[in-house]
């Protein structure tokens, strides 16, 4: 059973196995199920989160590459753009169309043309530098505002935790 | 990375001096299926993707994806220079990996101490091989005719055919070549007869060699008038808000496409169906319609009606979150009367022995979780109850086993609503039960009791233990009624046959706590 979806996604895979991006790694949790992926991202460095490997979910929905997968992070992870469960808010990942909010642009939201890597690579940069223009979690965006110090603290904490320090 | 099975990926290229072909086939590939591209079709907005990638893309939102501006699919235009370059690179693109890979050979053992191969190679392409990393296709030529030892590296910088033809020495046999270098050689007195000839021959050949010719640069794939015609065979899309529903399962069987479904799952196997056929009017390789639907097969098993589920996971895998303690925490009970029950089966298969015990679950699955099921063998859904209070009782019951049953309903609730008026009595009832290890392995439940004549005997000494009245009467009452009838063993069998299914939980209820006999009362 080959359909166009695990075509790609195989696809991606062999391109993110043979040549991936730095401080991320990507694959299927199971190679018979192509449609459920966990990644690996690097906390970036020079950010409160540097030194934090972050793992995450990815379901890809059956007519993936028209829509796009949800991305779930499974740890703790303090951060305006990702809500209190860990499920990532970022515009790559919303379905093609207009943003009935206008915040966003249709051409920063998912199109077939993008792809896993570029993604990771999207929320790679989130995680460097929060959008608070349309938090998901509340708190941590107003931390994020109007006490850096706190935020940076609190990030560090939960790094630390997640490594078992 | 070798191997027949090697699947061609831009990244072979980063290990071979020749990085820059890893972006080059990158340009290639197709930015939907990522990979090469498959009868490339330009939109009107000047992007490009294979005609079936662009045509789902079309049919799902009307937008090109690289730029979002509207397009329709019928504005599609074939790119058969594309087509050309991408045949024509994955044809060069084998030969072209192997030498790239046996030049990054060579250049290691260049750099070895023993320098063995520097002798043959021209050292200064070596060294700027080395330096940047990358080279033309002329140094790399020179590099490959420069190794003797491979010799099919030669022929394959020649692939591009505009290789001078070098004539061979002609060999001193006394004939003569054919006046009009057709290439022959015959005797000088049947030069006469063959000129003629080969006059038309080669009229002949230039026509055929025109034809023959254009695969290599694709003139003739491209849709001569001969295929526009063909694009008539086109189909369009349907417009489907405008179809009832009988009117489009009657245009898919029109179609020749499976027709079953909802409208929604219909609408969604015409589209697919039309991409695959007007893709396949795209293509230059057209393919039968029973490939086309084979296709459309794959694509219901895939994304269609016989998908396997509905988030796309395959059922046979776990959840990667699914919380199995929790399961078993919840449902030890269950697993332990299954197989409390399986044992209790094995050891006495006899039926008089093995009746009773299905009323028994019966009654345990009314009471803690009814399902439809009445062996008891299934496990129960994770969301039922697995206590017995009472009011949980009404909503699963009323919900399933009973729902068509007005006349059970209404008497449950009844039975219910008493039992809730006593329920205060029902701990105590629990408490007297655990002291009587009779049923150790079974979820000792009141209900049990009274309809299990095997322990109708120990009952009394039983319900001695208890402290009231009311339900003490209620149940020797019930006892003794049972228990007069204990004696015969036929009872055995025909209690639990006489009682109608939907009937079933009457009893139990009633028992509870002996508020079947305050509601007589």
């Amino acid at each position: 059973m080959n359909s166009v979806a695990s075509k790609r996604l195989f696809q991606e895979y062999k391109h993110l196995t043979t040549d991936p991006p730095e401080g991320i790694t990507a694959g299927p949790v199971n190679e018979d199920d192509l449609f459920l992926w966990e990644a690996l991202i690097q906390g970036p460095e020079g950010t409160p989160y540097e030194g934090g490997i972050f793992p995450a979910e990815l379901k890809f929905p059956k007519d993936y590459p028209l829509m796009p997968p949800t991305m779930k992070f499974q740890t703790d992870i303090w951060h305006p753009n990702v809500y209190p469960n860990g499920t990532v808010c970022i515009s790559i990942l919303h379905a093609p169309g207009e943003d009935p909010n206008h915040y966003e642009q249709a051409s920063e939201r998912w199109s077939p043309i993008q792809s896993v890597e570029k993604i990771l690579i999207s929320v790679m940069s989130m995680i460097a530098e929060p959008n608070d223009e349309s938090p998901a979690n509340v708190d941590a965006a107003r931390m994020w505002r109007e006490r850096k110090p706190d935020f940076d603290k609190r990030v560090k904490a939960d790094v630390r935790r997640s490594l078992g320090l | 990375m070798d191997g027949s099975f090697d699947i061609p990926d831009p990244s072979d290229w980063l290990e071979t001096p020749l990085k820059g072909f890893s972006d080059l086939e990158n340009a290639l590939h197709c930015d939907i299926c990522k990979e090469f591209y498959d009868t490339p079709m330009i939109t009107s907005c000047c992007h490009t993707f294979c005609s079936k990638c662009i045509r789902t893309c079309l049919s799902a939102n009307g937008k090109c994806p690289s730029c979002q501006t509207s397009d329709q699919a019928s504005k599609l235009r074939n790119n058969w220079v594309l087509q050309t370059i991408v045949d024509q690179f994955l044809t060069a693109r084998p030969a072209a990996l192997e030498v790239a890979r046996k030049e990054k050979v060579q250049a290691e053992q260049a750099k070895k101490p023993g320098k063995r191969k520097r002798a043959v190679l021209d050292s200064d392409d070596i060294a700027q091989a080395e330096q940047d990393g990358r080279t033309t296709r002329s140094k790399s030529r020179r590099l490959a005719a420069s190794q003797t030892s491979e010799p099919e590296a030669v022929e394959i910088s020649d692939s591009d055919g505009d290789e001078e033809y070098a004539p061979e020495q002609q060999p001193d046999d006394g004939l003569i070549e054919c006046l009009l270098g057709c290439g022959k050689r015959m005797k000088a007195e049947e030069m006469g007869a063959h000129i003629d000839r080969c006059e038309e021959e080669k009229q002949q050949e230039q026509a055929n060699r025109a034809k023959s010719r254009t695969p290599v640069n694709s003139f003739s794939s491209r849709p001569a008038p001969a295929q526009n015609t063909k694009a008539s065979e086109r189909i369009s899309e349907l417009s489907y808000s405008m179809l009832t529903e009988a009117k489009l399962r009657q245009k898919l069987r029109d179609a020749g496409v499976p027709n079953w479904g909802s409208k929604q799952l219909m609408i969604k196997r015409h589209m697919e169906w039309v991409n695959l056929w007007n893709a396949n009017c795209d293509s230059k390789g057209r393919r039968s319609r029973n490939e086309l639907v084979r296709d459309l097969d794959a694509w219901e098993r895939t994304q269609g009606g016989r998908a396997p589920n509905q988030n796309g996971l395959s059922s046979t895998i776990m959840r990667k979150d699914f919380d199995g303690t929790g399961w078993a925490t919840s449902h030890g009970q269950d697993f332990g009367r299954l197989i409390a029950d399986a044992k209790r089966r094995k050891n006495n298969p006899a039926t008089e022995e093995s009746r009773p015990k299905d009323v028994d679950t019966v009654e345990v699955a009314a009471k803690s979780a009814p399902g439809p099921d009445t062996d008891g063998s299934s496990i129960l859904p994770p969301n039922s109850s697995q206590t017995s209070r009472q009011p949980e009782h009404n909503f699963p019951e009323t919900e399933r086993p009973y729902e068509n049953n007005l006349e059970a309903i209404a008497s449950i609730r009844q039975k219910v609503e008493a039992a809730n008026a006593g329920r205060h009595i029902e701990p105590v009832m629990n408490a007297g039960f655990d002291n009587e290890p009779v049923n150790g392995e079974t979820t000792p439940t009141q209900a049990e009791n009274p309809v299990e004549p095997p322990r109708g005997a120990q009952n009394p000494s039983l319900l001695g233990q208890s402290h009231f009245g009311m339900s003490e009467r209620g149940s020797m009452s019930r006892h003794d009624r049972s228990g007069s009838e204990c004696e015969l063993p036929g009872h055995l069998q025909s209690s639990p046959m006489k009682v109608p299914m939907f009937a079933m939980p009457q009893r139990p209820i009633s028992d509870v706590d002996g508020g079947g006999d305050m509601a007589e009362r």
